[in-house]
């Protein structure tokens, strides 16, 4: 072959290895550029890259919204399903991770020029005057070219010759993918925010839990410039201020919540300066030093406020009766009240006193009441009757899960010395002698019924093999009718007894069997308590709201699935953290502690444990 | 700009363009660009130090040619004292070429060597009680100072010599300093080889670039494939050496053998065939060192350019010195005619082993690392007879394949030894090293499991194994004089084609595992 073809040869191989590679890129398509021709799976080309994947898929779906939230990260915690309770827009949340004000500019710009904008919420925090104008490094963190009005060919070229690794990881993750979020697709597309199921769940009320399993998320490091980018973070503000009235879009400028560990970071002269600057161009609400500011559990790490603070942010604005907030929460700003307000929050700082927004709730945990205990699911009645008389002298005042969730979600009170009573299965013991004792001592309790075994007072469901009985519907009613013993779930039927079962599948817990699909799992479970929640209301007129999961086993997609469905409450059986329900945190009600008592706990020991 | 970079390539590919379409007279100022461009790229102040090397070096060449001049005027003026006006000319340019000489190394022991030595100072006062800490000073070390001082002082020695005439244009001799190719890996050329390739505008040659560009993807191919991914295991069994067992220890110096013979003559080649994209052949840098068949061979074969000019400019100098040869004489005199001819050629195989260790850096390890080639190869010059009558005893010679392949095998033996001392950071761990590999050699933890703690996987170790069979392949058959170049190009055009997709495709991946990369739990961290 001469030289001559050879390089033809050799220009061919190349253009083929680069149109290869293109082919791979626009068809795998991991950053959403070209449309996800194949996989449609955004969740995931927006993990990679928001700027590029947001705007991408609002290019496609921009129809379905005419209102915008634009903010970075912690922006995400203002839910897009939530502002539309409020206001008459459909909302989708166009925040960016990591971006500053003058992509907020940028996409403003975009989304105000080329779609539909009724609304637009501009969410601001401190580190909005921190940095400016990041440069970007590559692929995952570069603006689309439809924003930063670059040469749009180009931007696309860019991305179908990039690296291809980003294809084949997007590939490999096709096979890992699962219903709840991953690390490689952490949102929800269809309103723009994270997907935070699973976050959601974990565990705050206790902080020593929380800071064990996030080591480090409020830690900051020092920040000696302090806030270098006020005026420029101010005069974006300003452009998109002008663009919104240009456009007719109502602008709604809210400085979210801050944590005390971001707050202190900053000198007061420096904040004034900031806020002060802002208020000269935009009236806005100011959440960012409120009493939620002093208390982590408000928020997931030092630079982002929990949704359920987004929603306490929202509800304040749009005056929301229903949901929780302390007083002193949130300021409407202008710039002729701004330096009083200044004045007064450096001040006198909106720190409360922790015993005026949480408390902590012992849960004791009984079953059985016999004469004769034989296990440790067994008491007898005078030990029980001992055991509440205790209880009432020493000040304890039993309260319903009702109450534990008003106190969360609306902040009503709850009495001193709070301690809340359990029976788990609902033997017919509890109604016949424990709902005795409980009216004597004027004590409240609830009992965790299993729904297929109530009525079952000799053998198990239809089986000969004999069980110790159960309480019917009519008894549940009777118990709930004295307002002392409720009737919540222990699930309908997964707390199945495998020796007495006839079927292949044998659920015990809530957890998955062994194989089984995710789809058909939650398939099972949400079928399992909504068919309890049906027949409680059938029975008892309204639904439950508290869950007590069979055995105590349970995992974070459980959660999901049981808090998903609109169940305020879950205990368990572990005892390693303490129940410390927080006013306006959810998770606080999430995973409860209960303390087993058997026939082995005296009195004494008793007191210890809810002391 | 790395030189496995899509933009080292496309800067490569528009240089090509524009020197072929500049008329030849022109055509040099296109290298001249190109070079000046690809330096300022990598530091501007880097290019400050390079411009004062080759301004000292051309105005010290042009004095020796001056000088030289001179004297030859002078000779012809006063044809009576001509030894005397020799010996004052000889003088004058000797002074003049000893200066520049002196301003080009110290230049570069400034920047290579200055910080280990001040530290070693600092150390050695401390241990007198002096508290006294000297440094470091930190300086940035110039892309190619070893290769462009080494270029320019062997360019003075020929001026010097006579052997060349000085470059009369500033701007032509800045090329020969910088011509950009030779910047990143060498080889250290002559001026008498390069200078005229650069100048004469070469004509296009397709032959000549398919050439050149199945040498440099050959070479990126041996970097990408086999150097860089055995980088890790090496830097793991070097840094953690107490882990190890001697076993171990052994391997991973051998390792390091493949990996910097894959990356140096993977780099070589492709700045070679940059080169030759342009029609400029650089000097020869390897010739399939562990086949050689003894230490003499493979110094021959390895970093040849290093090596031939060490042998011009250092060790014929110095071996037909005057106090070599009183000192040969001496030696003749009282051990015998032996010994009086061995003295010199082993004292200077010695002290330029020394040099070449140098060369490497810094440290009592590298000077440790020149020793031991140095002794090797007077070893084996005293010893030669000997070898030689056991040899024919036996009735071994070199057309016995067994034999050949024991001499290479015992050659690589001695290089993998030498190399404890060029990669380790120290010359008491080197020693450690060694010492570990005798004591706590520990045949059997050499199993499966070891090779997977090295931090590679089953899979990279196998891509490596492929990879340097085929390299092993392809040296071995030319080793056999086997002409496969010629070979690939007559073979049939769809072998041709799948070959060089083939390799495309490869040469892709490796532009790709350059560029940019965050691996999508890394981008998204935390909600």
């Amino acid at each position: 072959m001469s030289g001559k073809k050879w390089l033809l040869m050799l220009a061919g191989s190349v253009l083929l290895a680069l149109a290869l590679c293109a082919g791979v890129n626009v068809l795998a398509d991991p950053f959403g550029v070209f449309g996800d021709p194949i996989f449609n799976w955004y969740s995931y080309n927006e993990t990679n890259n928001p700027r590029v994947a947001k705007l991408a898929w609002l290019e496609e779906h921009h129809g379905e919204y005419d209102s915008y939230i634009i903010g970075s990260s912690s922006a995400a915690s203002l839910e897009a399903r939530t502002m539309e309770k409020y206001v008459d827009g459909r909302f989708y949340n166009l925040f960016v991770y990591g971006s500053d004000t003058r992509d907020y500019r940028d996409l403003a710009a975009y989304v105000l020029e080329h779609y539909e904008v009724k609304h637009l919420v501009l969410n601001l925090g401190i580190n909005e005057a921190n940095v400016y104008a990041d440069e970007p490094e590559g692929m995952t963190d570069r603006m689309h070219a439809l924003a930063t009005g670059e040469n749009l060919p180009l931007f696309y070229l860019g991305y179908a010759l990039g690296n291809p690794q980003y294809a084949v990881d997007k590939l490999a993750a096709l096979g890992q993918d699962t219903e709840l979020p991953q690390v490689f697709d952490v949102f929800d597309v269809s309103s723009g925010c994270y997907d935070k199921r699973l976050r959601n769940v974990e565990k705050v009320g206790d902080p020593a839990i929380y800071d064990a399993e996030n080591p480090g998320a409020f830690y900051m490091e020092p920040d000696p410039d302090g806030l270098p980018y006020i005026e420029e973070c101010v005069q974006t503000v300003a452009e998109i201020r002008d663009l919104c009235r240009e456009r007719g879009a109502q602008l709604l400028v809210i400085c979210s919540p801050v944590s005390e560990a971001q707050w202190d970071l900053y000198s007061e002269e420096t904040l004034r300066a900031y806020k002060t600057a802002l208020a000269r161009e935009v009236d806005y609400w100011d959440f960012s030093c409120t009493p939620v500011t002093y208390d982590t559990r408000y928020f997931y790490d030092a630079t982002h406020f929990r949704t359920t603070t987004g929603d306490m942010v929202l509800a304040e604005i749009f005056d929301d009766e229903t949901v929780y907030r302390p007083s002193q929460f949130g300021t409407h700003v202008t710039e002729e009240n701004c330096q009083a307000w200044l004045d007064e929050l450096f001040a006198y700082p909106p720190r409360l006193p922790e015993s005026a927004y949480t408390v902590e709730v012992p849960i004791l945990m009984y079953h059985h009441l016999t004469e004769k205990p034989a296990q440790d699911t067994e008491l007898s009645p005078s030990l029980f009757a001992s055991h509440m008389e205790a209880l009432a002298r020493a000040g304890y005042a039993a309260v319903s899960f009702q109450e534990m969730i008003a106190y969360v979600q609306r902040g009503e009170p709850l009495p001193a010395n709070p301690v809340c009573i359990t029976m788990d299965d609902g033997y017919l013991s509890n109604y016949e002698l424990a709902l005795p004792i409980l009216e004597k001592q004027g004590m409240k309790a609830t009992v965790f019924a299993i729904g297929s075994s109530v009525g079952h007072t000799a053998y198990y469901k239809d089986t000969d093999h004999p069980i110790t009985p159960h309480f019917s519907w009519d008894q549940a009613r009777a118990m709930t009718a004295s307002g002392l013993l409720d009737v919540q779930s222990h699930t309908y039927d997964l707390h199945q007894w495998a020796p007495y079962e006839t079927g292949e599948e044998v659920r015990t817990s809530v957890l998955p069997l062994e194989g089984e699909s995710e789809t058909a799992w939650a398939a099972a479970v949400e079928e399992d308590l909504a068919y309890y929640d049906r027949l409680r209301r059938q029975e008892l007129g309204d639904g439950f709201c508290a869950l007590a999961y069979p055995g105590g086993y349970y995992d974070p997609a459980s959660e999901v699935l049981i808090h998903q469905a609109g169940i305020p409450v879950t205990v368990t059986t572990r005892t390693d953290s303490r129940n410390v329900l927080v006013k306006g945190v959810p998770q606080s009600l999430y995973a409860l502690s209960r303390w087993n008592v058997t026939e082995r706990t005296s009195v004494e020991e008793l007191l210890q444990i809810v002391e | 700009m790395s030189i496995n970079s899509a933009g080292f390539l496309l800067f490569l590919a528009l240089a090509a363009a524009a020197y072929y379409l500049l008329p030849k007279p022109r055509r040099w100022l296109v290298l001249l660009g190109a070079s000046a461009f690809f330096y300022l790229s990598y530091s501007p102040a880097a290019a400050v130090y390079l411009l004062l090397t080759v301004a000292v070096t051309y105005a010290a060449a042009h004095i020796l040619d001056t000088l030289r001049r001179q004297e030859r005027a002078a000779l012809e003026e006063h044809r009576d004292d001509r030894s005397l006006i020799k010996k004052r000319g000889k003088r004058r340019r000797r002074i003049v070429l000893g200066a520049a000489l002196v301003v080009n190394f110290a230049t570069l022991a400034l920047f290579k060597y200055l910080d280990a030595w001040l530290g070693t100072a600092s150390r050695l006062l401390g241990l007198f009680g002096v508290e006294q800490s000297f440094g470091p000073l930190g300086l940035l070390l110039p892309l190619g100072i070893s290769f462009y001082i080494f270029q320019t002082s062997g360019y003075l020695i020929d001026v010097y010599r006579g052997r060349v005439k000085p470059e009369g244009n500033f701007l032509r001799y800045t090329l020969f300093t910088c011509w950009f190719p030779q910047m990143i890996q060498g080889p250290i050329n002559r001026f008498d080889k390069l200078q005229p390739q650069l100048l004469r505008g070469n004509d296009f040659d397709p032959e000549k670039i398919r050439a050149a560009i199945q040498l440099m993807i050959w070479g990126v191919l041996k970097k990408a494939f086999i150097a860089d991914p055995l980088a890790p295991a090496v830097a793991e069994l070097f840094d953690n050496f107490t882990q190890y067992s001697g076993a171990s220890l052994l391997l991973g110096s051998a390792l390091y053998c493949v990996q910097l013979y894959a990356d140096f003559s993977g780099g070589t080649d492709l700045v070679r065939g940059a080169s030759a994209l342009f029609g400029v052949e650089m000097a020869e840098n390897f010739n399939r060192p562990y086949f050689a068949r003894s230490m003499d061979e493979f110094w021959r074969r390895w970093h040849m350019s290093l090596g031939e000019w060490m042998k011009d400019y250092l060790f014929y100098p110095l071996a037909l010195s005057g106090p070599m040869n009183r000192l040969g004489k001496r030696l003749r005199t009282r051990f015998g005619p032996r010994a009086g001819k061995l003295a010199a050629p082993c004292l200077s195989t010695v002290v330029v082993f020394l040099m070449v260790g140098l060369w490497q850096g810094p440290g009592f390890s590298n000077i440790a690392y020149g020793l031991w080639n140095g002794g090797l190869m007077s070893l084996a010059m005293i010893f030669s007879p000997f070898f030689t009558r056991i040899n024919e005893r036996l009735g071994l010679d070199e057309k016995n394949l067994p034999f050949r392949v024991f001499q290479s095998l015992r050659v690589c033996s001695l290089v993998v030894i030498g190399r404890y001392f060029s990669r380790a950071t120290s010359f008491m761990q080197a020693l450690r090293m060694l010492k570990r590999t005798v004591l706590h050699f520990g045949w059997s933890s050499l199993g499966a499991e070891t090779f997977l703690s090295f931090g590679l996987a089953g899979t990279d170790w196998l891509r490596i194994g492929v990879a340097a069979g085929v390299l092993l392949a392809v040296e071995l058959l030319l080793e056999k004089g086997v002409p496969l170049r010629k070979r690939l190009d007559d073979s049939p055009e769809w072998v041709q084609f799948s070959l060089l997709f083939a390799a495309v495709l490869l040469l892709t991946a490796c532009v790709y595992l350059n560029t940019d990369y965050t691996a999508i739990m890394y981008v998204y961290e935390n909600v």
